[in-house]
This record gives structure tokens, C-alpha cells and sequence, in this order.
């Protein structure tokens, strides 16, 4: 099959699932009396409608392509990250620690206040890091699946987080820190809330998982185990390692995701800081498909979600005021579509085949 | 025995029925070799749809069906998917899990702590009376009663019966299955569904007996306990259930200190349950079991192997296809 | 009863794998079905047995023509087929397996069947534990569960795959007067499908010779071997001989070795390899020799003793270390192990050349080029390797092999191959060899044991016995391999079990 059948066909595939998901939405929508196109329009409007709100949607799409770029490197070589919800909540945890201690003035810092924020990052960084590197190790030293090792994980780094926010680094009446003084948080510009920081580290990030899948050997060697890790291993591959390592980049990249969430999106650490953007990150990579090239328009998408239900749920007109979490069902609803395309997809193509072999 | 005690082990049973109704789901349908993963998110989901049915309804009976339905259901699309598909069945198990728990989330926001249930309390009679044994296992509710059942009957029917050695055969090697006349991906269907629709009673009895109210958070997070137990459980029903009711127990113990200690301790206390989990796997998965048993004399081996390790249904999450018939 | 086949055929893709059979199997008697791999006799049985459908062509019983959708249909007709590797349930019980697939009502009659099973075991010859788990028994055992359980659920026609493959001597005896006794007291019809015509002349009444999915031959036993090779293969084969070559220095040691087969654990094995030799591992599956390459490629541990590399202990080092050393390990899976399944032959190639981080394609692409121009094998540089043939998939695990090799660890390398590619795959090994690289090898089959080794370690109940003098005329090697797998000979009493363990004075 040809590259041009192949476009084609998986653009087939998506518009029959975005179709197929969006009318779950609208039935869901009718049956509560709500308006579906006017929502519909609203959204658009309210996600892309304005340089700030496309802005916006640009900032959400940044955690979420750490996480993608991340977890590339995890699913190629057949490992489900799903710890990466974990390493995004340490990723914050660990900027955190610096974040809070600075102070609302640092004009007397001079060169030190230019590496407050990398040094948190590293941090965050390091903290992901970290808890991918847990995971990795239960998987290659306990036999532990990285599904559960992770799910475990994700579930402790919870707690850790709510013992913090409810305890020792508690300030005020809510679980959660005290704003982040302006030193510490990713620079923005003033009146669009963009980080040129954040979206260069994202697509820098971005693009080295890219080139590392497309022509190092690291990234060979992990399309290696991920299709058959016994044979890698009797090629040389050393298989263990590899795996170590991809969960461990995949841990930087989440926590590095973890420290936008709580340097940039909330300006202080709190409960749910990772937002689900970990998970996120599985959906968009499970949508491609495991493949690079179509991570960035996809993660786009579906920031433009959140951005756009979250103007849905606060509108004043009850016809389209409706909860934001209508939105992650759309995504769950659309990856679950396309699973299922693809996969009529590969029948119909294999019967076709058999029928012109038998012909 | 202290009635202090009693009341906890009684309690801890109690608590413990929906996630020993979801696990022994769970174990059905791995051992013919499906894995269905979305079990935490049909939890939630079956959970919130057993609970509009009952309350709108006032019936237990028509709560339990509109969940075990859901939990079928649910089921079914993992079986479909991987039997007709051929897709990954973690991969839509994930799906499945994130798209039922925020479907759950979003369907939910009108019944959120709205009311409460009245839970079916079903002392039995003469059993009851049993010295500690009858007040920890006789005077429950409907929903304890039925995980006792599913226990028993899953180890029955696994071990003791004809359709129980086939369901056996075909998640340990269905070539062989299909060339002693079994169906293979029939019975794939079959017990997909029995095991989506045993998840489906568990969320029922979340919000029809243990809660009883409609709480998503009450709820999620169990699903992933439950699909761990399976494993530490070595896919042996009554192994499961033990594994449960010590899950079910160390959450007792941090519930009773709760008043005792500062907020931050009490988080840290619940992962206890998580940290237990990954010391259970790693016992039971590892290397080390292995190791053990080298050095242990063989009389031992045969008692280990069953009490310890845990060895996957080898046929686990493949596809089935009868070569030469496409 | 009394079996025909008419026109059968059955095409896969491009080839026809059975071309308009016609075959007929009589009542009480003992029939081979003979040809080289890939000649059709498998997708025959298959279609016999209910496994496949044919896409045209009638199966005839007693006059009657049959339709199977099923196996299990097809041994309701009485037609039951033995495997070559049994079709059971390995995590089961002996009685679990017996009773699997037997049509009764909800609660298993246990103790019945239990009665059933050591009755038609003792009938037969057999011993079976019916609480033994069917993972811990030997192929020939589990051979022998699934013969008594096929006739208890009333096979009249009994199909073996290759049954000889793997098991000893002694059980080869048992299986055979079974067989005949089967066939001559209760009328019991056998077909035996094989390429060994040592087993068809010691069991047979008439063959059936296949080749390229045609039928080319059928003669009464007995008939003079060499007609049917002829037949087999078109024409006569000139036996392969032994080159002999000047052996180097030491290049493997072990020294007093224990480690843990699947069904048993091998003690004290000692054995001392010189560049330029090849040493052929003999046994019953699952009796250690397979785990004992992989322990020489660092794969496993061992309980005790050590492996010495040209005098360095490999203990502690993993495989890709080895390599680099110039070990290297083949499985017997092809696409399994060895051969990474949605990576193509340029992949493969930049995957074990070269070092670096980046990857140079081009060069990876040239590389490749040149190794399928060089090892014939019929692929671009752009095909995935799923999409070869068997035999250029063995073509491109040997054309990986790195370039200095010192010790080359092989699993029944020419398993599945036909007797053309067989032959080329050794042309390459033994040209390695004679570069300097020592060979170990397994094989289930003994003829190939005999045929390329310089000497053979036979393991055997967790001993490992060399066998040095193979060249001695007076008896036949491979029968005597033979009977040294299934645990006699030792002792002493032959001569030719030189000695145990110990170094090679040669």
C-alpha cells in the first residue's frame, strides 16, 4: 500500500470516529435539553476564537506533549507508561520544593534569579525521573508489569502530594501552597499568557524524541524490544537497559510537564496538579498510533478541548452550559473510535487481500 | 473474641464484597484469556447506573440488573474488540477505563451525595447465631451474601467442573481446546461477560450497600486494586479473596487511627494498601520465588507454587485463530 | 475402516500445497507418508483430520463421504491425530488432559476416567501418572497420553506427525510395538508421517511418497531404501562426509557445571572445546543441552561451577558483552527468536553493525545489499523479514552472524528447513568454522548430530556423557546415540563411552 492509500485511509479512519464521537456528545447533549450546535459554535469560539484563547490552547497543549513525547519513546518499545500520571505529580512535587522557598523579591539575586527557573525544572525533572526509574526497576528486577507498577506508583505520588498540600507546605484554609512568587514561575508574556520559554523546551523536547526514534540507535533498539524484546536481546540488544532508560527520559519529559502545571497553569501546587495531562498523553499517542509525526497537530486538538469546555462550563446561557468533564468523555470517546476504525480498518484490508490471493 | 474485633472483621467483609465481586470477575475472565482492563472504570460507571436504577426505582433488584447490564456491556466491547478486531486488549481496556470513569463523573454531577440507599440488611436466621463466625459472616447485607457465593461458586465451577477444566483449557492453550471440540472464542465471549457482569454487581453493591450513595471517589481506584489482586491472587478464587479481605483490613486499621493522627499522616497511611501491593507482586511475580524454591527440599514445591507464585493463564491476552481457516 | 481421499487440494497463496491427492488407507494396516518438508504431508493430514478444510476433493469413510469443520468432528469419525508436538494443556494434570474434551455432563466422572486412562495405558504398554503435571513429562510421554486418549475416545485411524522426533530409543521401541499391535490385533489403521526411512522400514506396510504436493510413489514394504529416497527427492543423495581440519586453542572450558533444565537438573558437566571444533549436543527435549548453550551465551545462570572463554570467566557477563567477544547464539525459533518480526533486513543490519549514536542508513542499506548478494537470500534491504520464506529467514540469521567469530551456539539450526537449504546452512557454518570458530550445537535429530559433529555430549538424567570415537564401523553411531538418550549404555560396559567429563586429549 502506498503512502498516499495509507494518509488516506487513516484520514478516513479519523473523520469516521471524530463523527461517531461527536454524536455521542450531541445525543448526551439532547437528551439534557441542551443546544448542540449552539454549543458547538460557543466552543469553537470560546477555544479558538481569540489570539488569548488560541493562546491558552497553545500553553494546555504543552504539558501534554511532554508527555506524549515522553511516553513515544515508552510505547516503541512496547512499555505501557501508564505511571506517567505519577511522574507529572513528582515532576510538580519536586519544583515545588524551590518554587516555594523563593521569595516575592529576588532584585538583590542578580545572576541567581535567572537560574531560579531551570533549576526548578531540573528538579522537576529529576523527580519524574525518579519515579519512572522506580517503576522501570519493579518491571526489570520484580517482574512487576509496568501497568501496575505505575498504577501503584500514581496512586502513592497522590498521597504524597496531599500529605504535603494538607500538611507541612499547607498555607491557608485549603489543601494546597501559597501562589508561587512571579521569580519562580515560568516567564509569560504579559498580555497573552504565553511562555516562549515553555514552548521552546516543549518543541525542543519534541523534536529530540523525534530525531532520536528516526536515526540513533537508541531509538531503533527500542522499536527492536518493542516488537520482539527476545530477539533484540539475541541481536545484542541490551534490553534491560534500554528499557530503563526510555521510562527514565519518559519520567524527565513528565515531570518536566508536571513543573509547567504548577509554574505556569496554576501558579502553586494543589491536589490534582497533573490535571490528567499524563494520561492525556497516553490518548494522544494511543490516536496516532505510536506514531511521531502525527503527535503535534493531535496534541493541538485536543487542547483546544479543555480550553473550549471549560468556556462551555462557565457560560451564563443554560441552552450550552454544561460541565467540562463532557470533554474528556469526547476524547475517550474518540480514541476508543478510532481503536475500533483501525481495527475494522486491518480486517477489511486483510479480507480484501485474501480475496484478490485467492483470485 | 472482643466485639470490637468482631465488628471490625464483620466490617472489613462487608467493605471488602464489591471489590471480591469485581476480582473474581476479573479472574473468570482472565483464566480464558481475556484481560479486561477497563475494570475501574466500569466499577464507577455500573456503580452510578446501579444507583440511578434503584433510586429512581426503590428496588435493589432492578439497581443490581442496571449495573450488572452496564458491567456486561463494558465487557462485551473489550471481547468484541479483541476477539472480532483484533485489537489490543490493553490498549482498549485503558480507553474503556478513562471514557467510563469520566462518562461516570459527568452523569453523576446530579446525584452527587444526593441521597442515600436503603441498604438490604439480610441476617440469617439460625446461622447468625454462630459464635464469632456467625456475626462476622451471617449478619450482612445482600451484597456480602452474593461475594461469598461468587467465591465459592468461581472455585466450584474452576476446579470441579467439566465446563470448568474447558474455561481452564482455553486461557492456558486454546489450540488444544479447539481440537477437543471447544469453541474457543465463544467461551472467550461467554465468560467476558459473566466476568463484566460480576464487575457490574461489584459497582452495584458500592452504591446499593457499602456507601450507599453515589460518590465517585468512594468508588474509583478500586478497579486497579482489584486487577492487582487477580495477579497476587495467582488467579485462584479463594487465594483472591484472601487477598482482598487484607487489603479491605489494612484499610481498616488506617480508618480506626484516622482521629488519632495529623491530616498529612492519614494520606500517607492510604498508600499503604498500594505500597502492600507492590511488596505482594513483587513476591509473587519475581525472580526471588524462583530462587527460594531452588533451595527449599521439592516435598515443599507443590504447597509454594499454589500458595505463592503467580503464573499468568499462558494464553493470556493473545488472540485466538484457527490456522488454515481464515 | 476403511479411508479414501479424492482429489484433495489445497493452495496457500501462491502454492499448491496439495495438488489433486488421492490416497486410501485400509483397515489394519500400517502406512508411511513420506516426503521432505514441504512436500505436503502435513496440509494433507491436516485436511484428514479435521484441522483445515480442503478447497476441494472428498473424504470417503467406508463409502461414505465425510465433511469435518472440526477436529473434534473428524475424531468422532474415528480419525485422531498424535502431533509432533503434542496438542495437550502443559499447566494441566495427566488426568485433566485425558479427560478435556470427553462429552459428560457438568461434574467430571473422576474416577472413571481415571480407571479408563490406566486401562487403555496398560493395554498399550504405557505408564502414565495420572496426577503427574503434563509439563514434567517427556515428549514420548506425552506422546503416549495422547495416543491412549485418542483411542479411548474411539480413534480408529491413528495419525502420527513426526512422533519420533524427540523421544529415545526405548520409548521409540515402546511407541513402535504398540503400534503394530494396535494395527494387527484390532484392526486399527496407522498412517506415519515422516522423512525417516530408517522408521518407515522398521514399522510399515506401504508408503506413500509426496513431493512438491504431488503424489509421486506408492510401494509395499519392503522396499529398497535408496528407491525411495530417489522418489523423495527426484534423485539420489550423496551422503555429506566429515572434512577433516587442524584444530586451534582452547576456546571454551567448563568446568564441573550444574544448572537447571526444565524437567531436571544437570551435575557436573565438564567439557573443553578447541577452536575449529564442532561438538553436537544430543538428549531427550527439555534434558538440558539447550539450557546449556544458553548458559554458555550468558542467558543463564548456573547453580554451580563455571564457563571459562578462552580462559576468562563469563560469569556475571550478559550476552551482548559476549557477542562483542565473538559468542554468538542462534535459537531454533526463527521469527521467535533471532529475527525481530516488523523490522526490516536494513534494520536488522544497522541494528547489529556498527556502533555510534546515530545510525548511517545508507551504509546500513549498502551492508545489507551486499549480505543478500552474498548468502543468496531472496529479500530487499526494504523487506520486513516476516515476509521471507523459512529458509531465506535462516539465510539472513546467519548472514547477522558478526564477522570474528570465535564460538557460534546454535539450537537445532536447520529446524523446519528442507534438505537443500539444510545443506547450505552447513556449507556456511562449517566454512566458519574452518575460519576458526568453534560450534556447539543441538539437534533432535541424531542423523545430523552424527553426520557434523566432531564429538557429541549426550545428556541423559542430568549426566552429560562425551562421546568421542563415532567413527568406530562397527556399529551404527546413531543407533547407539540412541540408546545412550534414553538412559542405557552407561556403565562402562561399552567401550566407546570413552570417558566423563574432563578435557579432550586429542
Amino acid at each position: 500500500m502506498g503512502r498516499l492509500a495509507r494518509w488516506r485511509g487513516a484520514a478516513l479512519t479519523f473523520s469516521a470516529a471524530l463523527i461517531a464521537a461527536l454524536t455521542l456528545i450531541a445525543v448526551i447533549m439532547l437528551s439534557l435539553d441542551k443546544a448542540p450546535l449552539a454549543a458547538a459554535q460557543r466552543f469553537i469560539e470560546g477555544a479558538i476564537g481569540t489570539p488569548s484563547a488560541r493562546a491558552d490552547v497553545v500553553m494546555a497543549a504543552l504539558p501534554m506533549l511532554l508527555c506524549a513525547a515522553g511516553l513515544l519513546l515508552t510505547f516503541t518499545a512496547g512499555l505501557w507508561n501508564i505511571g506517567v500520571e505519577g511522574q507529572v505529580t513528582m515532576g510538580a512535587i519536586f519544583a515545588t520544593i524551590i518554587a516555594r522557598t523563593i521569595p516575592r523579591d529576588v532584585s538583590d539575586w542578580g545572576i541567581f534569579a535567572a537560574l531560579i527557573v531551570p533549576a526548578e525544572l531540573l528538579l522537576a525533572m529529576l523527580g519524574g525521573a525518579l519515579w519512572a526509574g522506580v517503576a522501570a526497576l519493579l518491571k526489570i528486577r520484580g517482574g512487576i508489569n509496568e501497568i501496575f507498577g505505575g498504577v501503584a506508583l500514581n496512586f502513592i505520588s497522590v498521597n504524597i502530594l496531599l500529605s504535603l498540600v494538607n500538611g507541612p507546605w499547607r498555607v491557608g484554609t485549603f489543601p494546597q501552597t501559597a501562589p508561587f512568587a512571579p521569580a519562580a514561575l515560568l516567564p509569560r508574556q504579559p498580555e497573552l499568557r504565553l511562555s516562549p520559554l515553555g514552548i521552546g523546551i516543549a518543541l525542543a523536547a519534541f523534536g529530540a524524541v523525534f530525531m532520536a526514534l528516526r536515526s540513533t540507535r537508541f531509538g531503533l533498539q527500542l522499536r527492536a524490544i518493542g516488537r520482539n524484546a527476545r530477539s533484540a536481546g539475541i541481536l545484542g540488544v541490551r534490553v534491560e537497559r534500554n528499557i530503563f532508560w526510555a521510562m527514565v527520559i519518559c519520567g524527565a519529559l513528565a515531570g518536566l510537564a508536571g513543573a509547567f502545571q504548577a509554574l505556569f497553569t496554576r501558579g502553586r501546587l494543589l491536589p490534582n496538579i497533573s490535571g490528567g495531562v499524563g494520561f492525556m498523553g497516553v490518548l494522544i499517542v494511543l490516536l496516532t498510533g505510536v506514531r511521531a509525526a502525527w503527535v503535534l497537530p493531535v496534541t493541538l486538538f485536543f487542547a483546544v478541548v479543555p480550553i473550549g469546555s471549560l468556556k462551555l462550563a462557565t457560560s451564563l446561557d443554560s441552552a450550552v452550559q454544561i460541565d467540562a468533564t463532557l470533554g474528556n468523555v469526547f476524547q475517550g470517546a474518540l480514541v476508543l473510535a478510532v481503536l475500533i476504525g483501525s481495527g475494522v480498518r486491518a480486517g477489511l484490508a486483510a479480507r480484501r487481500e485474501r480475496r484478490s490471493e485467492h483470485g | 473474641m472482643d466485639e470490637v474485633l468482631v465488628r471490625t472483621f464483620a466490617d472489613i467483609v462487608k467493605v471488602g464484597a464489591p471489590i471480591v465481586l469485581a476480582a473474581i470477575g476479573e479472574t473468570i475472565t482472565e483464566r480464558s484469556g481475556v484481560v479486561n482492563l477497563s475494570l475501574d472504570g466500569s466499577l464507577v460507571l455500573s456503580a452510578l447506573a446501579a444507583f440511578v436504577a434503584g433510586i429512581s426505582t426503590d428496588s435493589v433488584i432492578i439497581g443490581i440488573l442496571a449495573g450488572v447490564s452496564v458491567g456486561l456491556a463494558i465487557a462485551l466491547v473489550v471481547a468484541v474488540c479483541s476477539i472480532e478486531l483484533k485489537l489490543s486488549q490493553v490498549a482498549v481496556g485503558f480507553v474503556l477505563t478513562l471514557l467510563c470513569r469520566d462518562l461516570a463523573l459527568f452523569l453523576g454531577i446530579p446525584y452527587r451525595n444526593a441521597q442515600v440507599f436503603p441498604t438490604t440488611f439480610l441476617p440469617i436466621p439460625v446461622l447468625k447465631d454462630i459464635p464469632v463466625l456467625g456475626a462476622i459472616f451471617f449478619n450482612q447485607d445482600l451484597f456480602t451474601y452474593l461475594s461469598f457465593i461468587a467465591v465459592i461458586a468461581a472455585w466450584w465451577w474452576l476446579f470441579r467442573t467439566k465446563p470448568g477444566l474447558t474455561l481452564r483449557a482455553v486461557g492456558e492453550r486454546p489450540q488444544t481446546a479447539f481440537a477437543r471440540g471447544v469453541n474457543v472464542n465463544a467461551l472467550r465471549y461467554l465468560y467476558t461477560a459473566i466476568g463484566g457482569g460480576l464487575v457490574g454487581l461489584g459497582g452495584a453493591a458500592y452504591t446499593l450497600g457499602v456507601l450507599p450513595t453515589w460518590s465517585d471517589t468512594g468508588v474509583a481506584g478500586n478497579g486497579w486494586i482489584a486487577l492487582a489482586i487477580v495477579i497476587f491472587g495467582g488467579w485462584y478464587p479463594l487465594r483472591v479473596a484472601l487477598g482482598v479481605y487484607l487489603v479491605a483490613g489494612l484499610r481498616a486499621i488506617v480508618t480506626s487511627v484516622q482521629a488519632q493522627v495529623p491530616p498529612q499522616v492519614v494520606e500517607l497511611l492510604n498508600a499503604l494498601p498500594w505500597l502492600l501491593m507492590l511488596l505482594t507482586l513483587f513476591i509473587v511475580s519475581g525472580p526471588y520465588l524462583d530462587r527460594l524454591l531452588r533451595v527449599l527440599p521439592p516435598r515443599l514445591h507443590p504447597l509454594i507454587r499454589t500458595v505463592l507464585r503467580a503464573r499468568p493463564p499462558s494464553a493470556l491476552g493473545t488472540i485466538f485463530e484457527q490456522e488454515g481457516r481464515r | 475402516m476403511h479411508v479414501e481421499l479424492r482429489h484433495i487440494t489445497k493452495t496457500f497463496g501462491s502454492v499448491r500445497a496439495n495438488d489433486a491427492l488421492s490416497l486410501e488407507f485400509a483397515e489394519g494396516r500400517i502406512y508411511a507418508l513420506l516426503g521432505e518438508n514441504g512436500a505436503g504431508k502435513s496440509t494433507l493430514m491436516k485436511i484428514l483430520s479435521g484441522y483445515q478444510p480442503p478447497d476441494s476433493g472428498t473424504i470417503l469413510i467406508d463409502g461414505q463421504v465425510v465433511t469435518f469443520q472440526t477436529p473434534a468432528d473428524a475424531l468422532r469419525c474415528g480419525i485422531g491425530m498424535l502431533h509432533q508436538d503434542p496438542l495437550d494443556v502443559p499447566n494441566l494434570t495427566v488426568l485433566d488432559n485425558f479427560m478435556l474434551g470427553r462429552r459428560e455432563g457438568l461434574l467430571p466422572k473422576r474416577n472413571a476416567a481415571r480407571e479408563a486412562l490406566a486401562q487403555q495405558a496398560g493395554r498399550l504398554g504405557f505408564q502414565l501418572d495420572p496426577f503427574r503435571y503434563v509439563d514434567s513429562l517427556t515428549i514420548g510421554e506425552r506422546q503416549q497420553l495422547e495416543i491412549v486418549r485418542l483411542l479411548s475416545l474411539g480413534a480408529r485411524l491413528l495419525i502420527l506427525d513426526e512422533p519420533t522426533t524427540g523421544i529415545s530409543a526405548e520409548q521409540k521401541h515402546a511407541l513402535f510395538s504398540a503400534l503394530k499391535r494396535l494395527a494387527a490385533q484390532e484392526g486399527m489403521t496407522i498412517i506415519l508421517v515422516s522423512h525417516k526411512l530408517e522408521d518407515v522400514a522398521a514399522l510399515c506396510d506401504e508408503v506413500y511418497v509426496l513431493r512438491g504436493g504431488k503424489l509421486v510413489g506408492h510401494c509395499q514394504m519392503p522396499t529398497p531404501i535408496e528407491a525411495l529416497v530417489t522418489l523423495m527427492f527426484g534423485q539420489s543423495l550423496p551422503r555429506p562426509t566429515r572434512s577433516a581440519h587442524a584444530l586451534g586453542e582452547e576456546i571454551l572450558r567448563a568446568e564441573a557445571v550444574s544448572l537447571t533444565a526444565r524437567r531436571l537438573t544437570v551435575r557436573d558437566l565438564s567439557l573443553s572445546v578447541r577452536s575449529g571444533e564442532v561438538i553436537g549436543l544430543a538428549g531427550l527435549d527439555g534434558s538440558g543441552q539447550s539450557d546449556f548453550l544458553r548458559a554458555c551465551a550468558g542467558l543463564q545462570a548456573l547453580n554451580s561451577g563455571r564457563i571459562l572463554l578462552a580462559g576468562m570467566p563469563i560469569h556475571g557477563k550478559r550476552y551482548p558483552e559476549l557477542l562483542r567477544l565473538g559468542v554468538a547464539y542462534a535459537p531454533s525459533g526463527r521469527l521467535e527468536e533471532g529475527l525481530v518480526d516488523g523490522l526490516t533486513l536494513t534494520e536488522h543490519f544497522a541494528l547489529t553493525a556498527g556502533n555510534g549514536m546515530w545510525i548511517n542508513w545508507r551504509g546500513a542499506a549498502t551492508l545489507a545489499a551486499e549480505q543478500i548478494a552474498r548468502y543468496n537470500i531472496r529479500g530487499a534491504p526494504h523487506s520486513p523479514v516476516q515476509t521471507l520464506s523459512g529458509g531465506n529467514q535462516q539465510r539472513a540469521l546467519i548472514a547477522l552472524l558478526p564477522k570474528n567469530l570465535r564460538l557460534l551456539l546454535l539450537e537445532d539450526p536447520t529446524r523446519g528447513l528442507d534438505v537443500e537449504s539444510t545443506a547450505w546452512v552447513w556449507q556456511q557454518l562449517l566454512a566458519r568454522r574452518d575460519q576458526g570458530a568453534a560450534i556447539l550445537f543441538t539437534s533432535p535429530d541424531l542423523d545430523e548430530i552424527v553426520t557434523y559433529s566432531d564429538r557429541v555430549l549426550v545428556f541423559c538424567e542430568g549426566k552429560a556423557t562425551l562421546v568421542t570415537d563415532l567413527d568406530d564401523p562397527s556399529r551404527n553411531p546413531v543407533e547407539r546415540l540412541g540408546e545412550l538418550i534414553g538412559g542405557k549404555g552407561f556403565g562402562g560396559k561399552d567401550s566407546w563411552v570413552a570417558w566423563r567429563g574432563g578435557a579432550a586429549p586429542r
